[in-house]
């Protein structure tokens, strides 16, 4: 899993979640590659389905084993009420928009799983928080915990989320990792991650 | 510790590969392993992978399909998926790879084994 957060320009920033299949020394090499690539196509291209796109022919053109990722970029530009954000999803989970009020919608729209094909398919979608509104990216390895036969699941985040409605970015992350911790009981199937964003005056 | 049993059988003209369990990082090699010696044996046209007994599979088992998809057409041949229940079928859709992979509610719309077969 790789997390990233950086300013591009004066006005934009940019949020990125990722998975990598596969994990060790190869998973870390690819890790690189993907931090690397997504920061340099940003230098030219803010949206975040041409920053996928570029990630996409990165992987392809550089590695020979069909390794595979899912990421999810955001671009956040502050306005006067809150933020514009833009999001582009490669294969990965779409992250969830908590509002003020406690209620929850899903972001973003599905695309490519990255490194595999040469005509993947990426799009943005856009969507406006306002002050106390967060934006939550999480890995599948979420919504996967398990607890005997039964996953975690959407439903159970979005209970849980909308507890944390108004709470700042740091306790919602830690509330949804405690959550999913308990319910699995400390047994823990896949990479556990969650990128919290929140406008705050 | 997961758990993955695999089983494997030529019907007609197809090679049926039926997945049971779970599919990840910890199982993914008994899956590669049960697809190789199928492949040698049968090389059959059509390959039908089976999810529908998957309790859980993550994004390495993705992986699997996806190269087994590559392979098969590689070699002429085609790779048919059975869905399995929503919370695997998910991974497909967020991936947008149900628009890429030849993906079946029902083994039943697959139709007469003869008239696929090799």
């Amino acid at each position: 899993v790789f997390p990233d957060a950086f300013p591009e320009g004066d006005r934009h920033w940019m949020a990125v979640l990722g998975d990598i299949v596969g994990k060790g020394a190869e998973a870390a090499a690819m890790i690189g590659l993907a931090r690397y690539s997504i920061r340099t196509a940003a230098m030219s291209d803010v949206r975040p389905s041409r920053i996928l796109q570029t990630l996409n022919q990165a992987i392809l053109r550089q590695t020979d084993d069909q390794r595979s990722c899912t990421v999810c970029c955001v671009r956040l530009l502050r306005n006067g009420y809150g933020a514009r954000v833009t999001i582009s999803s490669g294969g990965h989970p779409l992250p969830s928009v908590l509002r003020r009020d406690g209620s929850i919608e899903a972001a973003g729209a599905p695309g490519s799983i990255i490194g595999v094909f040469e005509d993947a398919a990426f799009a943005d979608r856009v969507v406006d928080l306002r002050h106390d509104d967060a934006l939550v990216l999480y890995t599948d390895g979420v919504t996967d915990a398990c607890r005997d036969d039964e996953a975690f699941g959407e439903r159970r985040l979005e209970d849980v989320l909308a507890r944390l409605a108004g709470a700042d970015a740091q306790r919602i992350a830690d509330g949804v990792i405690d959550a999913v911790t308990d319910f699995g009981a400390g047994r823990r199937r896949d990479d556990v991650a969650v990128l919290v964003m929140k406008v705050t005056t | 510790v997961t758990d993955l049993r695999v089983s494997s059988e030529l019907v007609g003209g197809r090679a049926h590969l039926t997945l049971h369990g779970e599919l990840d990082l910890s199982t993914v090699d008994v899956a590669q392993t049960a697809l190789d010696a199928l492949e040698r044996e049968a090389g059959a046209a059509t390959v039908v992978l089976d999810l529908r007994g998957l309790g859980f599979m993550d994004s390495t088992g993705l992986h699997f399909v996806l190269r087994a998809d590559a392979r098969v057409r590689d070699r002429g041949g085609r790779l048919v998926i059975v869905r399995g229940r929503d919370r695997v079928d998910r991974l497909f859709r967020l991936a947008l790879l149900d628009q890429r992979l030849e993906l079946l509610e029902d083994l039943n719309d697959l139709g007469d084994p003869e008239s696929t077969g090799a």
